[in-house]
């Protein structure tokens, strides 16, 4: 199950990044409205610490020893997909500034 | 009329539309480019010499082709397309000039509000506006999802039930510009056109001024056709006793530029085919055809009608 | 590598074998499986090397139909008022081109594609379960056979193939039309997520020992990945059917905004399900790409990982892009932007694959085959589609190209050059493993570049259309715009494709003959195990894999494994088996027996397919009684599961014992119940969102749940009814005297419980005037009460079945299998159950 979460981490924590912010926009759209500014800084500090998230996931996983075969295959899996996600979570955090 | 070239959504009328155009090449132009270079890195694998395939042949092609490059052009375009949204899409400021459009099915109630939102002026399937100013153009539906689309002044917005959107409309030459429904709302819906109508500024206080007055009494028989036929039921003209209002208002109707909803040319002879059959040129919609008028009689109403100025 | 199940991976060095096979074990083999003799066998057939070139029949038999609804359209469009249908017809017509191309072809023909070769290409003999798929099968065929007769009484749905309400409501669709889609549509994606669970445990747990994930066919890859989305995605639009088709029967108010209803819900259900859809429908065809590319340039594929990343990012992402389709609907700007950003950043993983098969051209020597030209045609295609995608992702160009022919132009390039011709390059290079001779190679050539000119004459133009203000779904046009001359030329381009289809028909008439006594093989020399010698026991031996490109890199594995050299080499005491395997590592753990044809699945299927298209014709009467068979046929089904067996084990070669029988979290049926149950609980998530959102539009509509203590007590009774189901499986295995009835009654409690509790709060809320049909919350509160309560009905017959096992002795401690699977589902609808009352009773609270 380990291998399974290694190898999607960075692409959970971009979808848990998407469905926060989606979140918190409908409820800033349901309480008080989607300009406000509060709703914008909370939308940045999780963005960047989703960001920070993937980083973390992202260099523990390559500071491990070098698996074999199957491991490493793997790992190059999961360190790619990191960096698409991290791609995604900073697209996504730039509307905060429109 | 929504004419063909050059297409309306590259031949801008408004600051609505502008902004949207220079996007749309901006996106041609990078496609086309990028196409280009997939052509030519796939052209090079399939038929180029070793030396050439040797260097396409390898992974550093897919981090560069596929993950460098797209990363870059995207990020710029994304940050271009949030500034232009931002751009044409302010919310309405107060001051503004505000028509209602609400969608039906198949025509548009057209309701002129004044500054407290009241609905002063009503009409049918046409917006007029004046040249230079940006008009709020509160968005309803009565029945199912509709869509307004006028090409050259804009992008378009839906009519949902239950919500009320807005979208502003801005021409800044005089002109008669075309749209049509953009949301499929069944049965004819293909022949459900619009038309905004922008006007220099003195002209469009003298046609409001027109438009507010009620018809003008008429002597012209095809007043009592009207009356006789029960047409009052269905359609208004103010200044007359035909108060319905399930139907389009025809108090100005002669001085239209269309009839049907943008789908004919408004004549004497387009409207009396269309009170005969209109059921055969716009099969589904509303109005029934009225067969049982004779050709005097429909004469006789057409001619009525297209005096409404 | 640290071995994931403790098996011993030297064992692997006693193999290939040395010793000659015994006489007769190939005989027994080829007994176990052998194939249909009398007529009536070709319908309770249930190999997957048959139900699957069944399978892409039919959904090759929907793509030709609703070519010809295509056909049909370009005519009338051809020129302007023509006048050839009347507009009714038209609108159904274009209805059923969308709705029979996406949910009667594009989904099942990628899904066949996965059940007829992923056994083979994964070294098993079949898929884990065999009858559910043949019933999925026969469910579709039926189903949509039925669907698409619609059309010829006119019956035929018209609201689009996503039939916004309130169009589509009761009020503007009074017709039987819109039921057939929401009913028929409906229960095909029922025998969708059959397919999709056979999938993930077939790609899981099916596998070849040896084959660790990173020598996992990319093929492979994509189905799964496929599969997973289908299981998250598909119940959003079944939720969507349910709740519009209440509406339109009962006028539960979800979408009516005159009760506080709003059409917006259908658009975000819908959409969730329909954006992942199209790269659900994408995803196998680029899996294909991914295998025959290498193929056909005799290479291996370039930036491997990165492929396979690839494709876990587009199904994640993919989920993250629906609304924009949405768009124009006046949603928050910053909500809308974050549906732009996300659909951007989807586009990167699809240039990713498409430059590495670029890569992998140029790295190898490609051979300008049929296959060959449909994949690079496709590819060039596809990119085209993807950059109009890019786009369309910009806001304030979507405003403008929205819902006009620009769309239309986009979606076919994409699902044209992302599906169709990659799945003819697939069937072009497949078929020769079932068919005795392949297609001919010189018609291929002219059926690709007739479907490639064709393509793209028929919709380059319409990128031009739209522009030109032309919007969708238009019966026919006015004069004088411009838009004569584009739209004839792309009925030109139309009827080139049409052509080319049909001379592609022709061929497969000739030359398709499935079913013979060999086939033709592998005549492209591709490197997948689906390449090996086989018959309708697919292998004869299964090999331990050590490459991703088994055929090219272990000499010799054809002939050992013809021998019998590897792996369960024979049907040992008659049966069909095949080996299951660890999901990551591919460790042998034990034995699947496999059932053998019967009659059942096909009269369910039939019964199942009654129920829902007789309710549709609202013969209610009739409809009850097929469902009541249908339920009677799938218990009778299920009833030859967890069978007695004779033997604890089996020997798999070279003195390797496994287990034929293993219950709990690693065998196939515990994760083929906990995928139902996610796509349950899929549904019951989707319908909460639905209850918060409805409440978030109209908050001055909710009133006061019923008092707490009534809460209280439905809540105790689920948690009582929950720890019997959970309790019932432990009991068993403590194998005490008594264990099998005290089991059998535990589970009936909780049937029982979970019902009583269920009505319960049903009944507390009506009577607090809570009224279905009279306001939003109304709808949503026995909505979400209705699902609770649907799986309360399924878990009462369940403890039925349970009950009929123990009478007749089928209950039994060293198969608790059965006791497992029901004890799950039962906690399940416990927990399921006692959610949907905190959610009714605890937000927003007192009420308004």
């Amino acid at each position: 199950m380990t291998r399974w979460l290694a190898m999607t981490a960075g692409l959970l924590i971009w979808a848990a990044h998407f469905l926060g912010l989606y979140l918190l926009a409908s409820a800033a759209d349901v309480w008080s409205s989607t300009e406000a500014a509060a709703g914008r800084w909370i939308g940045l500090g999780f963005s960047l610490l989703c960001l920070a998230l993937i980083a973390v996931v992202a260099v523990v996983m390559a500071r491990r020893p070098l698996p074999d075969g199957p491991g490493l295959w793997e790992r190059r899996v999961a360190l790619t997909g990191a960096l698409v996600a991290a791609v995604g979570v900073t697209w996504q955090t730039t509307p905060l500034a429109f | 009329m929504l004419g063909g070239w050059p297409p309306p959504v590259l031949d801008p009328a408004g600051p609505f539309a502008g902004p949207v155009t220079v996007v749309a090449w901006v996106l041609f132009v990078m496609g086309a480019v990028v196409l280009a270079v997939v052509l030519i890195a796939l052209g090079v694998a399939l038929f180029g010499p070793r030396k050439w395939k040797r260097r396409v042949g390898g992974e550093r092609l897919v981090w560069i082709g596929g993950l460098a490059f797209p990363v870059v052009v995207l990020t710029g375009l994304l940050i271009y397309g949030l500034s232009v949204t931002a751009r044409v899409s302010d919310a309405p400021r107060d001051g503004e000039m505000r028509v209602r459009v609400t969608g039906e099915m198949w025509w548009w109630r057209v309701a002129y509000l004044d500054g407290q939102g009241r609905e002063t002026v009503q009409d049918a399937n046409e917006v007029h506006i004046p040249v230079g100013r940006p008009v709020v153009v509160e968005l309803e539906s009565a029945d199912v999802i509709h869509s307004l689309w006028v090409p050259r002044l804009g992008g378009k917005t839906d009519m949902i039930p239950g919500r009320r959107n807005f979208m502003r409309l801005q021409a800044d030459k005089p002109g008669v510009y075309a749209g049509q429904c953009a949301e499929y709302c069944g049965g004819p819906h293909a022949l459900m056109g619009f038309v905004v109508v922008a006007h220099a500024e003195a002209d469009f206080e003298a046609w409001r001024a027109r438009q507010a007055a009620p018809a003008a009494a008429s002597a012209l028989p095809g007043a009592a056709v009207f009356g006789a036929s029960g047409c009052g039921a269905c359609h208004t003209i103010r200044g007359t006793e035909a108060n319905g209002l399930a139907g389009p208002d025809l108090t100005h109707v002669g001085s239209r530029k269309t009839l049907g909803a943008g789908i004919l040319p408004n004549n004497q002879g387009a409207m009396a085919g269309w009170i005969a059959d209109s059921q055969g040129i716009k099969p589904g919609n509303r109005m029934p055809s009225y067969p049982v008028l004779t050709g005097r009689e429909l004469r006789d109403l057409a001619a009525y009608l297209d005096s409404l100025k | 590598m640290t071995s994931e199940t403790g098996f011993d991976v030297r064992k692997y060095d006693r193999f290939p074998t040395e010793e000659p096979r015994p006489d007769g074990e190939l005989g027994q083999l080829e007994a176990a499986w052998c194939g249909p003799r009398r007529p009536g066998e070709w319908i309770t057939a249930i190999n997957n090397n048959i139900i699957g070139v069944y399978y892409v029949g039919a959904a090759m038999l929907f793509f030709v139909l609703a070519g010809v609804l295509a056909l049909l359209m370009r005519t009338q469009l051809a020129l302007p008022m023509t006048g050839f249908l009347p507009q009714d017809t038209y609108n159904q017509i274009f209805t059923m081109h969308g709705t029979v191309m996406m949910f009667l072809f594009a989904v099942p023909a990628v899904e066949a594609l996965g059940v007829l070769l992923l056994p083979q290409m994964l070294g098993a003999r079949d898929l884990p379960f065999p009858r559910l798929g043949a019933y999925a099968f026969w469910a579709y065929l039926i189903g949509g056979l039925a669907f698409f007769c619609s059309l010829f009484f006119g019956l035929a749905p018209d609201g689009g193939w996503f039939m916004y309400p309130p169009l589509t409501g009761m009020t503007y669709s009074p017709g039987i039309n819109a039921d057939f889609w929401l009913l028929g549509i409906g229960f095909i994606e029922i025998s969708a997520i059959a397919g999709a669970i056979e999938i993930i445990v077939g790609v899981l747990k099916t596998r070849a020992p040896g084959m660790t994930l990173d020598k996992l066919p990319v093929f492979a890859w994509a189905m799964l990945i496929f599969a997973c989305m289908i299981i998250i995605a598909f119940p959003s639009v079944i939720l969507a059917t349910l709740l519009l088709e209440l509406e339109r029967a009962l006028g539960w108010p979800f979408f009516d905004p005159l009760k506080g209803g709003d059409p917006m819900l259908w658009q975000h259900l819908f959409w969730f399900f329909g954006h992942p859809e199209v790269y659900i429908i994408f995803l196998p065809a680029a899996g294909a790409m991914s295998t025959i590319i290498p193929a056909m340039a005799r290479t291996k594929l370039v930036g491997h990982p990165l492929v396979v990343m690839a494709m876990l990012a587009t199904g994640f992402i993919s989920f993250g892009v629906w609304a924009h389709h949405m768009f124009t609907t006046g949603m928050p700007q910053i909500s809308i932007n974050y549906f732009s950003a996300a659909s951007m950043a989807v586009s990167v993983p699809a240039g990713v694959q498409v430059f590495a098969w670029i890569a992998t051209i140029a790295a190898g020597k490609m051979r300008f085959t049929t296959p060959g030209l449909f994949a690079v045609g496709g590819l060039v295609i596809f990119v085209m589609g993807g950059l109009t995608g890019v786009m369309v992702a910009m806001v304030p160009f979507d405003w403008q190209a929205h819902d006009s022919y620009f769309i239309v132009a986009h979606l076919h390039y994409v699902l044209i050059g992302g599906m169709v011709f990659p799945m003819f390059a697939a069937i072009y290079y497949w078929l020769p493993m079932s068919s005795v001779r392949p297609l001919s190679e010189r018609m291929g050539k002219w059926i690709f570049w007739l479907m490639f000119a064709g393509h793209n004459i028929a919709f380059l133009p319409m990128h031009l259309t739209g522009l030109m203000g032309m919007p969708r779904r238009v019966y026919t046009y006015l004069p004088g715009r411009g838009w004569d001359l584009p739209n004839f030329i792309s009925t030109i381009g139309a009827f080139l494709f049409g052509l080319a289809v049909l001379l592609w028909v022709i061929d497969m008439i000739r030359n398709f003959r499935p079913f013979g006594p060999r086939e033709a093989g592998n005549i492209h020399d591709g490197p997948g195990l689906e390449w090996l010698p086989s018959g309708y026991y697919s292998v004869r031996s299964v090999p331990v894999v050590k490459s991703l490109y088994p055929l090219w890199e272990q000499k010799g594995l054809a002939k050992e494994v013809r021998e019998g050299r590897w792996f369960l080499p024979g049907a040992a005491g008659g049966e069909r088996q095949t080996l299951v395997t660890s999901p990551l590592n591919a460790e042998p753990q034990y034995v699947l027996r496999l059932p053998r044809p019967s009659p059942w699945h096909v009269f369910g299927a039939v019964f199942t397919a009654g129920f829902f298209l007789i309710l549709t014709i609202q013969a209610y009467a009739a409809a009850v009684i097929s469902g009541v068979l249908a339920i009677y046929c799938i218990m009778r089904w299920c009833w030859f599961l967890d069978a007695p067996y004779s033997r604890k084990a089996t020997d798999i070669g070279a003195g390797v014992r496994m287990p034929n029988y293993v219950s709990g979290p690693s065998s196939h049926g515990w994760w083929a119940m906990v995928i139902v149950l996610i796509v349950g609980g899929m549904v019951c998530l989707l319908a909460g969102f639905s209850y918060v959102f409805l409440w978030s539009r109209r908050p001055d509509l909710w009133q006061a749940p019923p008092e707490t203590a009534s809460m209280m007590l439905h809540l105790g009774v689920l948690a009582l009814a929950g720890l019997c189901a959970a309790g019932a499986p432990r009991v068993l295995r403590r194998a005490r005297r008594g264990a099998e009835t005290l089991a059998t009654a535990l589970l009936l409690i909780s049937a029982i419980g979970a019902a009583t509790a269920t009505g319960l709060e049903l009944r507390a809320w009506w009577f607090a005037g809570l009224k279905p049909d009279a306001t939003s919350q109304g709808a949503a509160v026995f909505a979400l009460l209705g699902w609770a309560g649907t799986f309360a009905g399924i878990g009462a017959l369940m403890g039925l079945y349970i009950l009929l096992r123990r009478t007749f002795g089928r209950v039994s401690a060293d198969r608790p299998s059965t006791v497992d699977l029901i004890g799950l589902f039962m906690a399940y609808t416990a927990g399921q159950a006692a959610m949907v009352v905190l959610l009714i009773r605890l937000f927003p609270g007192g009420g308004s």
